[in-house]
C-alpha cells in the first residue's frame, strides 16, 4: 500500500501542478503568510461584545480573542486591522487582509469569491421565558408574547397562534425586563442581547432559537492552503478550554 | 438547413420559461407634503424588472420624490468598448414613470482597467480620462431623463480610493476631467461632487481623512469650478436629528458644518443634496437606535431639512430595500424587506408625508 502510494506520488504532483497551471495561479497563500510571520485579521470594532474599542483605543472582544487564539495555534503573530464593515470584503479582495473576523454572517451569494470557515457562533432571534419556564412551542403558547416595535423579532410574531396577546415595547431592554419579571409569558429578542441580559445577573430562560445567523471567518476563495490551515486551527480552538472561557466571559454561561 | 435551424430555434424558444411582461404603466405623480423627501434605492443587483418597478412604486407611495441610485461603471462596460445599458435603462425608465427625480451615482472601476487583486474603487491616474469618457456616455444616453449625477463616492476613505491614502487634490483632478465631459453632453445636467464620509479623524490616519479637512482641500485644489452642487452624507448614528453639530462627532446636523465651509469658500449659490442619511435599528450595533427612535428621528430629519435648510434640495435616506438579505446590521437601515414587506419606518414616513406632522411620541400607531 505504501509502495503504491509512493509510485503514485509523481503522478499526483504532476496533476496538481497541471491543475494549478490550468487555474492560472499557484496557491502560495500559506507560504506567504508564514514568510511574513503574521496573520492579518480585519474587523470593524463597532459591534460589542464581538469587537469594540477599549477606553485607551485598543481592540477587544470575542472575535479579537478568537483571532489571537487562531494566530497562536498557527504559530503566527497577529496583525489586527480596523476597517469599516462596508469595506471588509473589498479589503479582502484587494489583499489588505488575510482573514475577516468581524461577526460576519455566512453569505451564500459570495462563495465564488469568499471562502467561509465553519460557523463559530450562531446569532439570531430567540424565544425567551421567565426564570424556570420551559414552554417551547410558540404556537401552543397560551398567554402573552413581548416584542420590540419594528424589530426583526416583531415580524416573527405572525407565526404566533390565535389567542396569543402581542405586547409591544419601544426598546429591547423593556422586552427583556417584561419577561424576566413575568409581566409577559414569553418574548422574542436578539440572542446576544438575551445572553448579555442573563450574564448581567438575571436568570432569564432562553427556550430556543427561532432564527439563525451563523458567524464565520472569511478568506479569499483562491487562498486554499491558508483557508485549510485557518479552518484546522479554528476547529482546534473551538474544542479548547481557552475559547470556552472567552465565550463565557463575553456572553455568559450557556451561550 | 435554414428551415431546420429555424425549427430548432422555435422549439428552444418554446422550451424557455415565458418572460414576465412588465408594463411601464401610466405616468405617476408623487403626492407628498415634503418635496425634499427621498431615499437611496439599491437596484444595482436587482435582476427582475417587476421588482424594480415594485420598488420604485413603493418609493412613490411612501411620498418620496427623490431617489439616488448607483450605476456601477463595471456593470455597464464589462469589457472595453462594449456598453450594456439594459439594466440601467430599466431603472431610469421606471423611475421616470413613477414620477421620481433620479440622482445617479457613478463609480466602480471595471476589472479590465485595474491591476489584478485590486479594489473596484481603484482608479489610477492614467485611467481618469477613461472614466470621464464613460461619464460622458452616461450623460448622452440619459439626457433629459437623468438630471443629476454624482461623481464617485466618499473619496475621503481609503476603501473608496483603492486603499490608497485619500487625496483631495487627486479627487479634484477627477472632477476637473469629468465635469466638462458631462456638461458637454447635457448643459442642464447638475453635476454633484461626491459625498464625503462623515469622519472626524486625525489627519494622520492613512485610512480616512476628516471630511471637513478634505472639503477644504478640494477648495484649495480648485474643485469649486467643477461641480454644481455638493452631495452630503448625513448619518445620525445614535443621536437625534436636532443634536447640535460638532466637528468631533457624526450626527445629522454635521451637514451644517459642510454647508458653512461652502459658504466660507463662496459657494453660497450651490445647493446641497443629502444622498445618504438615516438611522440604523440593529439591536446591538454601537451606532444604532431602537426601531421606535428610528421612526421618530427619520420623520424629524425630513422635517428639519424642509423647514430649516433652504440650501438643501433633497434628503435621501439609506437604504430603501436590498435585493436580498445582507445578513448584517446593514439590513437594519432598510425601509422595506427584500420580499417587499414594509418595515415600521416605512409606514411612519408614509404617514408623515401626508401632512408633515410627526408622531407625538416614540409609540406611533402601527
Amino acid at each position: 500500500m505504501k509502495r503504491r502510494s509512493l509510485l503514485l506520488l509523481p503522478a499526483a504532483l504532476a496533476a496538481s501542478a497541471l491543475l494549478a497551471s490550468a487555474c492560472g495561479r499557484q496557491d502560495d497563500s500559506l507560504t506567504v503568510v508564514r514568510q511574513r510571520g503574521s496573520l492579518r485579521v480585519a474587523l470593524d470594532p463597532s459591534f460589542p461584545p464581538f469587537e469594540m474599542l477599549a477606553g485607551e483605543g485598543s481592540l477587544q472582544g470575542l472575535d479579537v480573542e478568537l483571532a489571537q487564539l487562531i494566530s497562536a495555534q498557527l504559530g503566527l503573530d497577529l496583525d489586527l486591522r480596523s476597517i469599516s464593515f462596508d469595506g471588509l470584503y473589498d479589503a479582502l479582495a484587494a489583499g489588505e487582509t488575510d482573514v475577516i473576523a468581524s461577526a460576519l454572517p455566512y453569505d451564500p451569494l459570495r462563495t465564488q469569491d469568499v471562502r467561509y470557515s465553519d460557523p463559530y457562533f450562531e446569532d439570531g432571534v430567540v424565544l425567551i421565558a421567565p426564570p424556570g419556564s420551559s414552554g417551547d412551542d410558540l404556537n401552543a403558547m397560551n398567554g402573552s408574547l413581548a416584542v420590540e416595535i419594528g424589530s426583526e423579532a416583531s415580524l416573527l410574531t405572525r407565526q404566533a397562534a390565535e389567542g396569543v396577546t402581542i405586547l409591544q415595547f419601544t426598546s429591547e431592554p423593556e422586552v427583556l425586563a417584561a419577561v424576566w419579571t413575568g409581566k409577559a409569558g414569553h418574548g422574542l429578542a436578539n440572542k446576544v442581547s438575551a445572553c448579555l441580559y442573563r450574564r448581567d445577573g438575571t436568570s432569564l430562560t432562553i427556550v430556543r432559537q427561532v432564527s439563525r445567523t451563523p458567524y464565520c471567518l472569511a478568506l479569499r476563495a483562491q487562498d486554499a492552503s491558508l483557508g485549510q490551515a485557518v479552518s484546522d486551527a479554528l476547529r482546534q480552538v473551538l474544542a479548547g478550554d481557552a475559547w470556552k472561557q472567552a465565550k463565557t466571559r463575553w456572553l455568559g454561561d450557556g451561550c | 438547413m435554414l428551415r431546420t435551424g429555424l425549427g430548432l430555434a422555435t422549439l428552444a424558444a418554446l422550451g424557455r420559461p415565458a418572460r414576465l411582461l412588465v408594463a411601464l404603466g401610466p405616468r405617476q405623480q408623487v403626492v407628498s407634503c415634503n418635496p425634499k423627501l427621498g431615499v437611496h434605492t439599491r437596484l444595482t443587483d436587482e435582476v427582475e424588472e417587476w421588482k424594480i418597478k415594485r420598488t420604485l412604486s413603493m418609493v412613490r407611495e411612501m411620498g418620496a420624490r427623490w431617489v439616488v441610485e448607483y450605476f456601477p461603471w463595471a456593470y455597464i462596460e464589462p469589457e472595453p468598448g462594449r456598453d450594456s445599458w439594459a439594466h440601467s435603462d430599466l431603472v431610469v425608465e421606471h423611475a421616470e414613470r413613477q414620477g421620481l427625480a433620479l440622482i445617479a451615482r457613478l463609480g466602480y472601476v471595471p476589472a479590465w482597467l485595474r491591476p489584478e487583486q485590486s479594489a473596484p474603487s481603484l482608479l489610477q491616474a492614467e485611467s481618469r480620462r477613461i472614466f470621464a469618457d464613460f461619464c460622458a456616455r452616461f450623460a448622452r444616453r440619459y439626457r433629459g431623463a437623468v438630471r443629476y449625477v454624482i461623481v464617485w463616492n466618499e473619496p475621503n476613505l481609503a476603501q473608496e480610493w483603492g486603499f490608497r491614502p485619500p487625496s483631495p487634490s487627486e479627487y479634484s483632478e477627477m472632477l476637473r476631467l469629468c465635469y466638462p465631459a458631462l456638461k458637454a453632453e447635457d448643459t442642464s445636467l447638475k453635476v454633484l461632487a461626491g459625498a464625503l464620509a462623515p469622519m472626524p479623524s486625525p489627519l494622520s490616519d492613512p485610512l480616512a481623512m476628516d471630511d471637513l479637512a478634505y472639503l477644504e482641500g478640494m477648495y484649495a485644489g480648485g474643485a469649486s469650478a467643477y461641480f454644481d452642487a455638493l452631495a452630503v452624507h448625513a448619518y445620525g448614528w445614535a443621536y437625534p436629528p436636532d443634536d447640535a453639530p460638532s466637528t468631533e462627532r457624526v450626527n445629522f446636523r454635521r451637514t451644517e458644518l459642510i454647508r458653512a465651509l461652502m459658504v466660507a469658500y463662496g459657494d453660497t449659490g450651490k445647493p446641497c443634496f443629502v444622498t445618504e442619511a438615516g438611522w440604523n435599528d440593529h439591536p446591538r450595533w454601537t451606532r444604532a437606535v431602537s426601531p421606535a427612535e428610528r421612526m421618530l428621528y427619520t420623520q424629524q430629519a425630513y422635517d428639519l431639512a424642509l423647514r430649516q435648510w433652504p440650501w438643501c434640495e433633497a434628503v435621501a435616506m439609506w437604504a430603501f430595500r436590498f435585493p436580498w438579505p445582507q445578513r448584517t446590521y446593514q439590513d437594519h437601515f432598510s425601509f422595506v424587506a427584500p420580499d417587499f414587506t414594509p418595515r415600521a419606518v416605512y409606514e411612519a414616513v408614509r404617514q408623515y408625508s401626508h401632512q408633515c406632522t410627526m408622531a407625538a411620541s416614540l409609540r406611533p400607531a402601527l
